[in-house]
């Protein structure tokens, strides 16, 4: 392989790590804070990439659509998972790992039946905005703009949390939250009112994730599943709790598996498990995550 | 869980149905309404359908009405196998009509040899389903896995390709495809260096690693085996990877694709297909294609063709039998010639393998203004005879 | 004085006594299609019952039983069509293989507790999944492998139902032997108190990887029966969403009665084919009802004996409308 075709593969792989990332980055934040698995995060990113395909007229399509739909799905998606949160969630903190297990699950079920009913089950596209259709050239080599374009949005998405993580009060509630909970609701904190914002924040995440994503893939049922388990491995990768850990653990997967792809054609798709295995082996609390 | 909505679906129905009167005979289609392949399903049902409430309006047949008996496989074998069991035992079906995958197929030949009911295969053609998994009362309309890649090596032979890369989906029907492929351009002479072979799993939603990588191996020609959602999923990431200006490039569900993309369809991309209505001229299919248009707001792609014609030649095979009766109905069948919107087509006895053409050409530049999508050009039929397996070879493979 | 409290101990008997008497009847009565849904149920209830072996018993919760499940089917699968084996020496294997599997994976994922070991688990059922799908020359990949893998006699709908009782009802006896057993018993010491039991001198570890090991093998050979059952094999049987339903199945029957995933095997099969034929939207239905029992009634069925367990659900209904607690508190060791 030469030089190019290398560049265009890390590329390829960046970009699924960008995919990755904001999903992970969502249950990593809220197992932090809240000590909570949400198996139903997966359906977030769905609905994601399902309101990116809806044609509503609400929802104006063409380029400056593009960007309104980029803004408000993420947003709304947010909203729902404020509502699961505060009808549903707050009455398992209490129980046992199990109990919120199956909640969730049952939440799965629940919002893939929704999903259905609203979107019907057949696969739905939506289109990559002309401005960012076209192809990136460097020598002889092309890679997808739109591909770059979510590798920026990963970009500054990630820095948009380091910065309010680290820089605003907000963040250093949340920040708190993963320390010491305890602690924290005694300084006078309203620890209800920041779970809330917490998970409203990781769901808009993978909403956004999915909004982001859809042009590019054809949305079907079945995507909630199918997400989930590959973030969740880049989440424990990363260390539950650790947003660096989160980049770091979906860079790995993601070249992982485009490299993957070249030198081990056949197994590509199990490398993550191994990798994954191999990580915790070595430290069985995840790259920068810490033992309980 | 895409099963678990189709067991659901699938059991509904058939516990709904419940089973036929006197006056009415049930005929079961099993097909992909959800999950990947959920667009070769919905397609295709449309076709059975107009076929059964046509046959209906002018009088059933033999004196019957017909109801079609649907159920969701998600194109999963296991959910096909109860859901036929259901169909046959609860509706007591008299024929099959399937499925959406050959994986699917194969399960419901089985069971339609097992009960002794007359199968028209209209999607799926796994080469094994004509000869490993072959019983008497399975026919296949289309052209097979055998037959199909080897159709686009007779018409690729000409080219002089040397470097070939592949991208198929990672079941039977996928790895059987490719590996006839490259046996056809062996045949016609041609000595492929395969550069890669990639089998991404069914209902990959992500393939731009797949297509880097058929990049950076440097291939004369690209053979693409992937279909439904996942071809169009391709096709929309590998524009982006600027693979159709780079490479000769082959994809297959012609007619499919360019419905879908439309304008979007990467120009000059060579296309095969099984029944594209606009290039062919068997009685009534420009008439049929009019009426889908009417009645769904889209042009027929091959699976509702393919579909339609399936009932219609059943039911020509019903009339010459002059019953229902499965054994009899197939003895109809069996080396029969019948004809229908794909034009004419003969059963071979050894096999139960219809003579179907395959229609390969290149995606024009130009949207139709008619259709509103961009047609194929010069378009070549392959003749069947040239691409099909040997009797002796089949029943050789074909259980004792 | 020793009559009464003899046929007190015996009475524990009487439901599982009731139960087998039933199915017997049903295995002797019912027609070939009819039959087909009391083997599911059958076949569920033992997958259920070697599953809250670990989870309710040893409160270990794995999302990866799934594998050990369709390694069982896949086992007898392949020894049928590569003619590797015949059927009554692979069905032997199978819970051996499955064991010797379960002790592999056990070893590396009981080093972590509770959300990581379910999540590492989850990660074993979808890394079996994929080896499942890609492993083509074995597995057949996504097109499984289906045809007649067991012998005449209990491919026989009757002779099958009765076969699948028969192993399943001595798998299960062996299960509740376990169970009481001075193994089960340090289980449950160290699902109630992790600490304590330490401080006991129990090695934990060892004793929860032994636990894995026999749920592991018990899983697998449902799975045997599974193919005796379905007569297939394909790789769904090893997802992770597979491997939830025998930890529903055991919620909703009651986790901490050993006839609970029994019970809740019964009540989700029949449920399931019932709501099925009401109304499309099972899903929907299905999240619903596990809510609820999630919420309001964490013994399962089980409990819905209970007195007790009603006027709980009462008051965690009426908690739902009141303010929650502060802060999510820190896990308690018991449920």
């Amino acid at each position: 392989m030469s030089a190019g075709d290398v560049i265009v593969q890390l590329l390829s792989g960046l970009a699924s790590a960008a995919i990755l990332f904001l999903v992970a980055a969502g249950i990593t934040l809220i197992f932090g804070a809240m000590r909570i698995i949400n198996i139903a995060h997966g359906s977030f990113y769905m609905y994601g990439a399902m309101g990116m395909t809806t044609m509503l007229a609400l929802l104006p399509d063409g380029d400056t659509g593009f960007v309104v739909r980029l803004v408000t799905i993420p947003i709304l998606v947010a909203l729902l998972g404020a509502a699961t949160e505060v009808l549903i969630l707050r009455r398992i903190y209490n129980r046992e790992h199990l109990a919120q297990l199956l909640a969730t699950f049952a939440l799965f079920y629940i919002f893939a039946d929704l999903a259905r009913q609203i979107w019907g089950s057949d696969y739905r596209t939506a289109s990559i905005p002309g401005a960012l259709a076209g192809p990136v050239t460097f020598g002889s080599y092309t890679f997808p703009l739109y591909s770059l374009f979510i590798i920026g949005v990963a970009l500054a998405v990630g820095l948009a949390l380091f910065v309010l993580l680290r820089l605003t009060l907000f963040g250093w509630r949340v920040r708190a939250a993963v320390e010491d909970p305890e602690l924290l609701a005694s300084t006078g904190t309203n620890v209800m009112v920041l779970s809330t914002a917490v998970f409203a924040l990781g769901a808009g995440l993978a909403g956004l994730a999915g909004a982001v994503v859809a042009p590019l893939i054809t949305v079907t049922s079945g995507m909630d599943a199918n997400i989930l388990v590959a973030a969740f491995i880049v989440a424990i990768l990363g260390g539950l709790g650790s947003i660096g850990g989160a980049v770091l653990g979906a860079v790995i997967i993601g070249l992982f598996q485009a490299f993957g792809v070249i030198w081990f054609p056949k197994w590509s798709s199990v490398i993550i498990y191994f990798v994954l295995i191999m990580v915790l082996v070595l430290r069985p609390a995840g790259l920068f995550g810490r033992v309980e | 869980m895409n099963r678990a909505i189709a067991l659901t679906t699938a059991l509904v129905f058939s516990f709904a149905a419940g089973s036929a009167s006197a006056q009415e005979v049930a005929i079961g289609a099993p097909m992909a309404l959800s999950g990947p392949l959920a667009s070769v399903g919905q397609r295709a049902l449309n076709g059975l359908q107009m076929a059964v409430e046509e046959l209906n309006a002018s009088g059933g047949l033999l004196g019957s009405k017909i109801r079609l008996v649907t159920g969701d496989d998600a194109a999963t074998p296991a959910t096909a196998n109860t859901i036929t069991r259901n169909m046959v035992l609860n509706d007591r079906v008299k024929a099959i009509f399937g499925g959406s995958s050959s994986a699917t197929v194969a399960v419901e030949e089985t069971i339609a040899g097992q009960y002794k009911l007359p199968m028209m295969i209209y999607a799926g053609n796994d080469i094994s389903l004509t000869t490993t998994n072959f019983n008497d009362f399975a026919f296949q309309m289309q052209p097979s896995t055998f037959m199909e890649p080897r159709a686009v090596a007779l018409y690729l032979a000409r080219a002089n390709l040397k470097r070939v890369f592949t991208i198929s989906p990672d079941f039977s029907f996928g790895h059987s495809y490719v590996k006839n492929f490259l046996e056809g351009l062996r045949e016609n002479g041609v000595q492929p260096d395969v550069v890669g072979e990639q089998y991404p799993a069914l209902g990959s939603s992500d393939f731009s690693t797949y297509i880097a990588a058929a990049l950076a191996a440097k291939p004369d020609f690209v053979f693409v085996g992937l279909f439904s959602g996942d071809l169009v999923t391709f096709i929309k990431q590998a524009k982006g990877y600027g693979l159709f200006d780079k490479v000769a490039v082959g994809v297959s569900t012609a007619t499919d694709t360019v419905l879908t993309l439309k304008g979007e369809t990467p120009a000059n991309v060579t296309m095969w297909g099984r029944a594209p209505f606009f290039a062919m001229n068997a009685p009534g299919i420009q008439d049929f294609a009019k009426r889908h248009h009417e009645k769904h707001g889209t042009w027929p792609s091959d699976w509702p063709v393919l579909a339609y014609a399936s009932i219609q030649i059943w039911a020509e095979a019903v009339r010459k039998a002059g019953t229902f009766d499965g054994p009899k109905v197939a003895a109809a069948l069996n080396g029969g010639k019948f004809t229908s919107i794909l034009g004419d087509l003969t059963f071979r006895e050894c096999d139960h393998q219809a003579d179907a053409p395959v229609y390969i050409g290149r995606a024009s530049k130009t949207v139709d203004a008619r259709y509103g999508f961009p047609l194929l050009e010069d378009i070549t039929i392959v003749d069947p005879n040239k691409t099909m397996m040997s009797c002796e070879q089949a029943r050789s493979l074909q259980k004792k | 004085m020793s009559e009464m409290s003899r046929l007190r101990r015996l009475s524990r008997f009487f439901p599982a006594l009731a139960l087998v008497a039933l199915t017997l009847l049903l295995a002797f009565t019912l027609q070939p299609a009819e039959l087909v849904i009391l083997k599911n149920i059958i076949v569920l209830a033992l997958f259920a019952v070697a599953t809250n072996f670990l989870l309710g018993t040893a409160g270990i919760v794995s999302l990866g039983q799934a594998c050990f499940y369709g390694l069982g089917t896949y086992v007898i699968a392949m020894a049928w069509f590569h003619g590797w084996a015949d059927f009554w020496l692979a069905a032997i294997a199978a819970p051996l293989i499955g064991a010797a599997v379960a002790f592999l994976l056990g070893a590396l994922a009981l080093r972590s507790q509770r959300w990581f070991l379910a999540l590492l688990t989850m990660a074993f059922s979808q890394l079996f999944f994929t080896i499942a799908q890609k492993a083509h020359s074995y597995t057949q990949g996504d097109t499984g492998i289906f045809g007649p893998m067991v012998p005449d006699a209990i491919a026989d709908p009757r002779g099958g139902a009765l076969f699948i009782f028969a192993v399943a009802a001595l798998a299960m006896a062996t299960l509740w032997w376990i169970t009481v057993s001075p193994l089960g018993l340090t289980l449950q010491a160290i699902r109630e108190n992790q600490r304590r039991a330490q401080g006991l001198g129990i090695d934990v570890y060892r004793t929860q990887l032994l636990a894995f090991t026999i749920s592991g093998g018990f899983c697998a050979l449902a799975g045997v029966l599974n193919a005796v059952n379905q007569q297939g094999a394909h790789p769904g049987l090893l997802d992770w969403v597979q491997s939830g339903d025998p930890i529903l199945v055991s919620v909703i029957g009651g986790l901490y009665t050993f006839l609970g995933p029994v019970i809740g095997a019964i009540v989700y099969q029949l449920g399931h084919d019932a709501i099925v034929r009401i109304t499309l939207r099972w899903q929907l239905f299905f999240g619903i009802i596990l809510l609820v029992v999630v919420l309001c009634f964490p013994d399962g069925l089980a409990g819905l004996f209970r007195w007790s367990s009603w006027t709980q659900a009462y008051g965690r209904l009426r908690s739902v409308t009141r303010r929650p607690a502060a802060i999510p508190a820190p896990p308690e060791p018991r449920s």
